[in-house]
């Protein structure tokens, strides 16, 4: 087998020249070829740093590796004949199934002791034993041996830069290729160009073939215009001439391609940071061109190598793009991360691309999570079945080649997860993070019911992408959208609405009402069409639906900026239930400016115009919210002596029993209120919960209706009609004590629409709980029944009557009177 | 001690000096001396200059130009060594035993390479690293210095 000799040269140092023999090695060794290397450059040697494993780079500490200087001692001084050159050489770990091979002759054990002392003691036999001839008959009989013994088909040899006599005879000798590097830097161009030039008339032994010279223009910076290569590569001539780019991640800390760590201890800060993809796609490129025979592979390594970059970057990737910024990502700690670690046994075993621990995986004890293998040509359900069993890791992710052409394609399989017979990985198309692993009962499982299951244990991460998952699957319309899936989206509002905890029920809110930019993430371009169908179909029914102590925190906070406040649901509840308009800002505006008109106060007049005393007027048009453990008015009274010796607060659940025994139970005044002189709606949490346990129901739901019926009642006193009037002198009577009485056509109009609102919200048990009150109530709070068939449009038609003052409002003010009279009253 | 100074010295003196050099060359040989091939050199020098004074159908001529070819051998100018014996085995009036000598002398070296360098020599490149040698040093170019 013939063996060729490529010398890698650079005039200087700094070029990335051992880099590219490792890679250059690794790369045929993993086609298929026997490669060995040399490191030939003696004075600064670092092949096995790149190459080696563990053992190797404790030999060389201790000083036991031995290598080419050691040889060349033996050759010069005629010892040690006997001793093979494989005993020096090392074998270089290879990924399972590789059928190459890749032997390393270091230079030694350097840096240690031994090694200069080994160096010196080579120079000083150079200096004394010309006799049994020199350095060339060295070099040439230790190529030899390496041909005779290793059989390579290559043979690489870092020679050492400058004007050397080993790197002369590395290159011109030696060699029958030399690949000669060379930064930019105009230092390193000249010397390069007067040694290229030396090289090309070096003599060469008689029966060699004349030299092939090739360049590679390296650490080549953007910043260097396409012009000043294209001068430098006419200067260099040579065979060929390839530019290798620059990579600062690569400079810092050089790595091998197929050892490749693709952050090893630096995680990419953003999607910019190309964190050597570039370099290294360069010089598969760069191979490919060099040894043509190897052009299909060296694309099928750039894939592979672009697949475990793109793998490393997207479980480090700390900061992900949302709209107007970016925001932080709960990545992979790079110290969890390994790459080409092999498991199994020394007949069986496999390598994976990159391992996922459960903590640092410098400790002995800790637990692989997830493995990830870029396969190509094996059926990689059968590796991935290998990964779960052999190897016990719960999550195995096994990338393949996209067929497409695209980027690689990849599977998720896992330990837990049942797979069909047809597919046999998750639909998951991301890679699990550290958090599913602690979260989601199967991390490949990204389910609607796995998620929601998450978030009622309390994970409230996977919001975020619960609602992004219910907008692709009702955000559509009739020029499409996403796919239309309104089953599911309903079993994700369902579940949403279903969360009992209160602070976590917040978080629903706050993920659903978020701005739209964190929709945008999941769904690639949100807009206002999209922002509104989330608020009004998602954010605002969960407001109703979700414990009301959740609500209120939202309903009662008021912003002018930002995600949608609770004014934006009440706007919502008043015009599409009651057809009013609900701003209390455009009230203030529009009143404001009426009131200044009459006033004679020009309007715009930079002068104190009393704006502040104005606003103060219009406080309250706002409605605001409270839950409170104040008694409620129907259980107050007025004269402490009525209760003296068990108080006013022990009357309560007597109120409360006597209210649902003879069915004269109200809302208004005893499980809420509506403060129409201060816009303030009111929920007796005492009350509430004393209502829901005689009734066997959630006091979440007894309290959800009663938040609705008296936000109804504020609504309907302070929404505008299409005139721009509100209710002013129309409102309810201010609930002042155990005398107290509703008013019947306030509290049956607020009924009507309560019942109404639950129908639209289709909520099983609030509805529910709303009907069981009012079977407990009296025969005003009844009267909904009787209206239930009525169109909406004519209750909405009678009470705006009698907002008005008109006498149009008969038919439901007869409707109170039937239902009073059947009731007794 | 310069060529020029050498090509001053009569034949009775390069006798003196060359045994004196011989005797100095060898004992540092035996004993692994850093400074013997140097020793050798200087005897290859007292040698050749007995040569060029001699004529090759004397016995003293026959002795220094074998001694010449050894002394090149010693020092590790096997390139020398070869030229020197070209030169000498052109000459028809050598002796047949002095010729024997210097022909012998080159191939016991050429076997004694051999056995250093087996794997070389079995690539038949052995041989041609002494013209490359010469090429080299004709060449004279800054790569490589090796030769």
């Amino acid at each position: 087998m013939t063996m060729e000799t490529v010398a890698f040269y650079s005039y200087k140092g700094g070029v990335g020249r051992s880099l590219l023999v490792a890679n250059t090695a690794q790369f045929l060794a993993l086609c298929g070829r026997k490669v060995a290397v040399l490191d030939l450059d003696l004075e600064a040697p670092g092949l096995h740093q790149k190459l080696g494993n563990p053992q190797v780079f404790q030999r060389a500490a201790d000083g036991s590796l031995e290598g080419a200087v050691d040889e060349l001692l033996r050759i010069l001084e005629g010892s040690g004949k006997d001793c093979s050159i494989r005993e020096r050489a090392v074998e270089v770990d290879l990924p399972p199934g590789t059928t190459g091979s890749l032997t390393l002759i270091p230079a030694g054990p350097a840096p240690s002791q031994r090694y200069w002392e080994a160096l010196e003691q080579l120079n000083t036999t150079l200096r004394s034993a010309r006799r049994n001839g020199g350095l060339p008959e060295a070099v040439l009989e230790l190529q030899a041996r390496i041909a005779d013994e290793l059989q390579p088909e290559f043979l690489l040899v870092d020679s050492r830069t400058g004007i050397t006599e080993l790197g002369g005879l590395a290159t011109s000798l030696l060699a029958d290729r030399v690949v000669c590097l060379t930064t930019t830097a105009p230092e390193s161009v000249e010397g390069t160009r007067v040694v290229a030039s030396a090289l090309r008339s070096a003599p060469r032994l008689a029966s060699q073939r004349p030299l092939r010279v090739d360049f590679l223009i390296t650490r080549v910076t953007a910043s260097r215009n396409s012009s000043e290569i294209a001068r430098l590569v006419k200067e260099l001539g040579g065979d060929s001439v390839a530019v290798l780019p620059h990579d600062s991640a690569i400079s810092n800390k050089e790595r091998v391609l197929a050892g490749w760590v693709p952050g090893d201890g630096v995680a990419p800060h953003d999607d910019d940071d190309d964190d050597g993809h570039e370099l290294f796609g360069a010089t598969l490129s760069w191979i490919a061109e060099s040894f043509p025979v190897h052009k299909k592979d060296a694309e099928a390594a750039r894939q592979r190598m672009k697949a475990v970059h793109g793998a490393w970057r997207d479980l480090t990737r700390t900061s992900e793009h949302v709209r107007g910024g970016s925001r932080g990502r709960p990545a992979w700690p790079v110290e969890q991360l390994r790459e080409r670690i092999r498991f199994g046994n020394t007949k069986k075993f496999r390598q994976a691309d990159i391992v996922a621990y459960e903590g640092p995986a410098d400790s002995s004890k800790v637990k692989p999570l997830m493995i990830i293998e870029y396969v190509d040509g094996e059926d990689r359900d059968a590796v991935a079945q290998w990964w779960l069993s052999e190897a016990s890791v719960p999550v195995v992710a096994i990338f393949s080649p996209n067929d497409r052409g695209g980027n690689a394609d990849h599977r998720l399989y896992s330990k837990k997860a049942a797979y069909d017979s047809r597919s046999h990985h998750s639909d998951r198309w991301d890679l699990p993070l550290p958090h599913d692993f602690a979260a989601l009962n199967d991390p490949t499982d990204v389910s609607v019911d796995s998620l929601l299951d998450a978030v009622r244990r309390g994970y409230s991460e996977y919001l975020e992408r619960i609602i992004a998952e219910w907008v692709r699957s009702s955000a559509s319309g009739l020029h499409g959208g996403a796919p239309w899936r309104p089953k599911v989206a309903r079993k994700i509002q369902d579940a949403l609405a279903s969360v009992e905890d209160v602070e976590l029920a917040k978080r629903v809110l706050w993920a659903a009402a978020l701005g739209p930019g964190h929709r945008r993430m999941w769904l690639g371009d949100g807009d206002e069409w999209l922002d509104q169908q989330v608020i009004s179909e998602l954010f605002t029914p969960l407001v109703w639906r979700l414990p009301p102590a959740a609500s209120i925190d939202l309903l009662g906070g008021y912003r002018h900026f930002g995600p949608p406040s609770g004014q934006l649901v009440l706007g919502s509840l008043a015009r599409k239930l009651l057809g009013l308009f609900y701003d209390p800002d455009a009230t203030f505006r529009v009143e404001g400016q009426r009131m200044l008109e009459r006033a004679g106060v020009d309007e715009d007049a930079d002068e104190d115009r009393g704006l502040y005393g104005l606003t103060g007027m219009f406080r309250h048009t706002e409605i605001t919210f409270e839950i409170t453990d104040n008694l409620p008015p129907l259980a107050t009274s007025r004269r402490e002596e009525d209760h003296p010796k068990r108080g006013p607060r022990m009357a309560l659940p007597r109120v409360v029993s006597d209210r649902l025994a003879s069915r004269s139970l109200v809302i208004t005044g005893l499980l809420g209120d509506y403060q129409s002189t201060s816009g303030k709606v009111v929920l007796y949490d005492e009350a509430i919960e004393l209502c829901a346990d005689k009734l066997s129901l959630r006091p979440r739901h007894v309290g959800s209706v009663t938040l609705i019926h008296e936000t109804i009642h504020a609504l309907t006193h302070l929404g505008r009609d299409l005139d721009g009037r509100m209710w002013r002198d129309f409102h309810l009577p201010a609930a002042d004590g155990p005398l107290f009485e509703p008013s019947p056509f306030h509290e049956a109009l607020a009924q009507y629409f309560t019942h109404r609102h639950l129908v639209e919200l289709r909520d099983a048990a609030l509805l529910h709980a709303f009907e069981a009150m009012s079977a407990r109530s009296t025969s005003v709070y009844r009267a909904w029944e009787r209206l239930r068939h009525v169109a909406a449009e004519d209750v909405r038609s009678w009470f705006m009557s009698v907002r008005r003052g008109a006498g149009a409002a008969v038919p439901v003010l007869q409707v109170l009177v039937d239902a009073m009279r059947e009731d007794g009253a | 001690m310069t060529e020029a100074v050498v090509e001053t010295l009569s034949e009775n003196d390069l006798d003196t000096l060359v045994s004196i050099a011989i005797r100095r060359a060898e004992v540092l040989e035996d004993v692994g001396s850093a400074s013997a091939e140097e020793a050798w050199l200087e005897v290859l020098a007292y040698e050749e200059r007995l040569a060029a004074i001699t004529p090759a159908a004397d016995i003293a001529g026959g002795i220094a130009r074998a001694g010449a070819v050894h002394a090149a051998l010693a020092a590790g100018r096997r390139e020398d060594a070869e030229r020197l014996a070209r030169k000498f085995l052109s000459d028809p009036s050598l002796t047949p035993e002095r010729r024997a000598a210097i022909e012998r002398a080159i191939e016991e070296d050429g076997r004694r390479l051999a056995a250093h360098f087996p794997a070389l020599a079995k690539t038949g490149r052995l041989s041609e690293v002494q013209n490359w040698r010469r090429e080299v040093a004709k060449a004279a170019g800054v790569f490589p210095r090796a030769a």
